[in-house]
C-alpha cells in the first residue's frame, strides 16, 4: 500500500569534496557582561569545539547528537550564520571562512537551510506560492514573475502538494505540508549543498516519512548533498550515506551508515542506539544507560568528554577490581564533585526516630547514597577512600572530600584528549581504540 | 477489574456553520494496573479523548453522546465540585510541556508537597492562616508532606532528592521536569494516570529511562495507565494493548503483541511501515494523503481516501467494528473480518 523509498545513491566514485571543515569552533559569549567576562574566563558557551567534517559532492551526511551538543550550530556555523570563533570552512576550494556578507551572496544560492521549525520559518502574510518563488527572485532564476510562478507550481508539485495550496498562507497549512514548503523554497534555486535541521522532529511518525522520503527523491535527483541535522539515529538509516555522532560539541565516531549501525564502536553511538524503542521485541538490545546528566558545555569534562557518563570509563592500571566496580566509585567521585548530596539534609532525614544522630550512622548513609552499588567486594583503598571523602563531607569539609576524590579515583579517559585522525572520513574517538 | 470504561463517546466541535466531531463512537476499557495505548497522528482525536475522560473538553467542544464511567460511575453525570475530586486523587493527567506545566516561582519539591495536602490527609492544618504561611514559606522541611514529596521525587529517579527538592522548575532538564509531573501525578496515588505524549518533546536517551521508569512504576503502585502518543515504537515498548484512532474513530484495536504481529486495518499497516527501521533492509514507507480536514463531509470509511484497498462500497458505506481473529481483535473495516478470509499478507515478519 504504500510508496517506497529509493535506494540510497553511494557517494560519488571521485569523491570530490564539496564542503570542508577543519578545526571549527564556535564559542558564545553569555550575558554577564564585560566585567563578568574580565574575571571569570568560563562564561563562555563552547558549543561547537573543534569539529572536522568534510561532505563530498552528492552525499548525505547525518550529524546526531542530543539537545546540547552543537549539531544545529555546527550547522549554522557552516552555513555561516553564525560568524565561527576559529577554524575554516571550504566551499569547492573557496575558504568562506573570512567573507562578508556580500560576498557571501553568490554562495546564497548554492548552499541552503530547511528549518526545524516549520511555521516559524516561513513568512505567514505571505501565500505558499509567493514563499517558494521569492528566492529565485533573489538570485534572479527565470525570466519573469509568471515563469517564477510556474517554476513553483512545478516544485510544489514535486513535494506533494497541489496548485490548491499555493494561495494559502502557511498557517491554514498542517505541519508536514509546511515542512514540504520548506523543502520546496530550499530547492527552488536548485542548490548543490543543503542543510537540514531536524526537518521532521517536528511531525508525527507518517508524516515524518513522508517528508524524509521527498526529501530524500529530490536531493538525489538534483545530485545535491546533504548535512541532515537529527537528535535520534532511527530516522538516519533511511537517509544517510555517512553518520557524524556529536556529543558536547565534538564529533566523537564518524563512519559509513551501514557499518554505523551494525558495528557501533563509540560506547555513546552503542547507548544512543540502544535508545531507540523498536516495534518488535526480538530487535531490542540490552538498553544501555548513561549515568548522570549532559555536562554544561561551558565548562567540558577533561580528556574524553564522554567519560563522566561512559559506560566503558577505563580503570587505571593499578585497579584491582572490575570495571564495574571502578564505574560505581567514578560515580561516587563524580556526585561528591558536583556538591549535589545536602549532608544537612540527611541529618533531618535520619533525626526521624533518634533524637541525635550517630556521626558513623550518617557517615555510612552518606556513602550508600553516593555509591550506587554493593560495598562489600569493593578495593580495601577505594573502600577507604569512600568513607574518607564522606567522613570529611559529615564534618563540613566539603573542599577536602572533593580533594580527596580527585586526587584517589583517576581514570585514563579524563587525563588524555583522544586523539584520532579526525580528517579522514571514518573515526572513533575514544581511548579504547587507542 | 475494569476501572475506565469508555461507550460510544461523541465529542463535537461546533464550528462556523458546519461542526466536527472529534470523537465518534469510541469505545475503550482501561483494567487497573494494566498500560493500555492510543495512537494516531495529530487530529486523530487522542488528546480530545484524555480532556474528554477529565471533563476538561475547551469550548466550544462538549461531549454529546455516550457514556464514561470510573469504576462503575458515570463521571458524565457528575458536578463540576465532584469531578474535581476525581481529577488529581483517582485520575491524573501528564502533559506533553513539562516547562508549562509546573509552577515557575515556586520550589519542585513544594509543588509535589502541595498535591499531597490536597489529596491525602496527611494531618497538616489546612486552615487558611497555615495555607497562607505556606503559599509564603513553603513547606516546612520537617513536615509530612514535605517528606512524602522527596520520596515521590527518589521514586521517579530524581538524583539526590533532598538537596533537588529546593530547586526551581528552570534549574530542571527536560527529563527532570517531566519527572516531576509524573511525581505530582502519582503522588496522589491515582487509580489511572493518563499520560498525554510524555516524552515526545524529549531526546531518546531519556525518552528510554523515562518509558522504563513509567512501565516500573505502574507495576509498584497498581496504577493503571493510559499512554497517548504518535509513536507506535513506544507503544510497541511498554503497552499490552493498542487502540489504533483515525479521524476521531477508533479503527483498530488488539493486544500489542497480536496488532504489531498480524495488523489487520490498512492505516494501521500504513502507520507501521512508516515506523523507521534501524536494520537497513526494511524501505520505507509512508500513507499517501493527509488526514481530512472535514471529516464531516465524508459518507463512507473516513480512511478510504487515502487506502490502496477501497472500493466503491468503502466511499459509500461506514464500517463499524468487526472481529478479526481472535475475541480482542477488531478492525474497523469492511474488507476484513468474520466474513472475509483473513489471509492478509504480513510484512513484518
Amino acid at each position: 500500500m504504500t510508496e517506497t523509498i529509493g535506494s540510497r545513491t553511494a557517494p560519488a566514485d571521485d569523491q570530490t569534496s564539496l564542503v570542508e571543515v577543519r578545526n571549527l569552533k564556535k564559542h558564545f559569549q553569555t550575558t554577564s557582561g564585560p566585567l563578568g567576562r574580565l574575571f571569570d574566563g568560563s562564561d563562555v558557551v563552547r558549543a561547537v569545539d573543534g569539529v572536522d567534517l568534510t561532505i563530498t559532492e552528492g552525499e548525505t551526511v547525518a550529524v546526531v547528537g542530543e539537545s546540547g551538543c552543537g549539531k544545529s550550530t555546527l550547522a549554522k556555523t557552516l552555513l555561516k550564520l553564525h560568524q565561527p570563533t576559529h577554524g575554516s570552512i571550504t566551499y569547492r576550494g573557496t575558504d568562506l571562512t573570512d567573507l562578508s556578507h556580500s560576498e557571501m551572496r553568490p554562495f546564497r544560492r548554492e548552499m541552503q537551510i530547511i528549518f526545524q521549525d516549520p511555521l516559524g520559518s516561513l513568512n505567514p502574510s505571505k501565500t505558499v506560492g509567493q514563499i517558494v518563488a521569492t528566492p529565485m527572485d533573489v538570485h534572479g532564476i527565470g525570466a519573469d514573475s509568471t515563469i517564477r510562478q510556474e517554476r513553483a507550481k512545478e516544485l510544489l508539485k514535486r513535494v506533494g502538494l497541489s496548485v490548491e495550496h499555493f494561495d494559502r498562507t502557511p498557517e491554514q497549512l498542517s505541519g508536514g505540508q509546511q515542512q514540504r514548503v520548506g523543502i520546496a523554497r530550499a530547492l527552488s534555486v536548485e542548490p548543490d549543498f543543503l542543510v537540514a535541521d531536524e526537518p521532521t522532529s517536528a511531525l508525527d511518525v507518517s508524516v515524518q516519512a513522508k517528508v524524509l522520503k521527498r526529501l530524500d527523491t529530490l536531493t538525489n535527483e538534483h545530485g545535491a548533498a546533504m548535512l541532515f541535522i537529527a537528535h535520534d539515529l532511527s530516522t538516519v538509516r533511511h537517509i544517510a550515506d555517512r553518520v557524524a555522532v556529536m556529543y558536547l560539541g565534538r564529533i566523537v565516531e564518524c563512519a559509513a551508515v551501514d557499518e554505523l549501525f551494525d558495528s557501533p564502536q563509540h560506547p555513546y553511538t552503542k547507548a544512543l542506539l540502544s535508545a531507540v524503542p523498536r516495534i518488535d521485541p526480538d530487535d531490542r538490545a540490552e538498553r544501555i544507560r548513561l549515568h548522570g546528566q549532559v555536562p554544561s558545555p561551558m565548562n567540558p569534562p577533561a580528556g574524553c568528554r564522554f567519560h563522566t557518563r561512559c559506560q566503558e570509563l577505563i580503570p587505571p592500571t593499578e585497579w584491582k577490581g572490575t570495571q564495574e566496580q571502578f564505574r560505581m566509585v567514578f560515580t561516587f567521585q563524580q556526585k561528591v564533585l558536583s556538591g549535589i548530596i545536602d549532608v544537612e539534609a540527611v541529618r533531618t532525614e535520619l533525626q526521624e526516630d533518634s533524637k541525635e544522630v550517630h556521626p558513623s550512622a550518617l557517615v555510612d548513609t552518606v556513602v550508600n547514597r553516593l555509591f550506587p552499588g554493593n560495598l562489600a567486594d569493593l578495593p580495601s583503598d577505594a573502600h577507604n577512600t569512600l568513607y574518607s571523602a564522606a567522613q570529611y563531607l559529615v564534618d563540613g569539609d566539603v573542599d577536602a572530600a572533593k580533594g580527596l576524590v580527585r586526587e584517589e579515583i583517576r581514570t585514563p579517559c579524563e587525563q588524555n584528549v583522544p586523539d584520532v585522525e579526525s580528517q579522514s572520513s571514518c573515526f572513533v574517538r575514544c581511548h579504547r581504540y587507542d | 477489574m475494569t476501572l475506565l470504561e469508555v461507550e460510544n463517546l461523541h465529542t463535537e466541535f461546533p464550528m462556523d456553520g458546519y461542526t466536527i466531531p472529534a470523537l465518534n463512537d469510541v469505545s475503550l476499557s482501561v483494567s487497573s494496573g494494566e498500560i493500555v495505548g492510543v495512537v494516531g497522528e495529530s487530529g486523530s482525536g487522542k488528546t480530545v479523548l484524555a480532556e474528554s475522560v477529565m471533563g476538561i473538553v475547551e469550548e466550544p467542544g462538549r461531549v454529546t453522546d455516550g457514556e464514561i464511567r470510573f469504576k462503575g460511575e458515570s463521571l458524565l453525570s457528575k458536578t463540576e465540585s465532584e469531578l474535581q475530586s476525581v481529577r488529581g486523587s483517582a485520575i491524573s493527567l501528564v502533559f506533553q510541556d513539562p516547562m508549562n506545566s509546573l509552577n515557575p516561582t515556586i520550589t519542585v519539591g513544594e509543588q509535589v508537597a502541595e498535591t499531597i495536602r490536597l489529596h491525602q490527609d496527611v494531618g497538616e492544618s489546612v486552615s487558611l492562616g497555615a495555607e497562607f504561611k505556606r503559599k509564603l514559606f513553603g513547606a516546612t522541611k520537617h513536615s509530612e508532606s514535605w517528606k512524602q514529596s522527596i520520596e515521590m521525587l527518589e521514586t521517579v529517579g530524581i538524583p539526590e532528592p533532598a538537596s533537588r527538592a529546593s530547586s526551581y522548575p528552570h534549574e530542571f532538564s527536560g527529563g527532570m521536569r517531566q519527572r516531576a509531573l509524573i511525581a505530582i501525578a502519582l503522588s496522589c496515588e491515582p487509580d489511572l494516570l493518563i499520560a498525554d505524549e510524555p516524552t515526545t518533546a524529549l531526546d531518546v536517551t531519556t525518552q528510554a529511562k523515562l518509558l522504563d521508569e513509567l512501565e516500573a512504576l505502574a507495576k509498584a503502585f497498581d496504577t493503571a495507565v493510559m499512554l497517548i502518543t504518535h509513536d507506535l515504537a513506544v507503544v510497541a515498548e511498554i503497552c499490552e494493548f493498542v487502540y489504533v484512532m483515525y479521524a476521531g474513530e477508533v479503527v483498530e484495536r488488539a493486544k500489542t503483541e497480536r496488532l504489531f504481529g498480524q495488523p489487520q486495518h490498512p492505516y494501521t499497516v500504513g502507520l507501521l511501515d512508516s515506523v523507521p527501521k534501524l536494520d537497513g533492509l526494511t524501505e520505507l514507507g509512508a500513507i499517501p494523503g493527509d488526514v481530512p480536514e472535514r471529516t464531516d463531509q465524508i459518507g463512507g470509511c473516513l480512511f478510504a481516501p487515502r487506502c490502496p484497498e477501497a472500493t466503491q462500497e468503502c466511499q459509500e458505506n461506514r464500517p463499524s467494528d468487526r472481529n478479526v481473529g481472535d475475541g480482542e481483535h477488531s478492525a474497523a473495516c469492511l474488507k476484513r473480518g468474520k466474513s472475509q478470509s483473513v489471509d492478509m499478507v504480513n510484512k513484518h515478519d
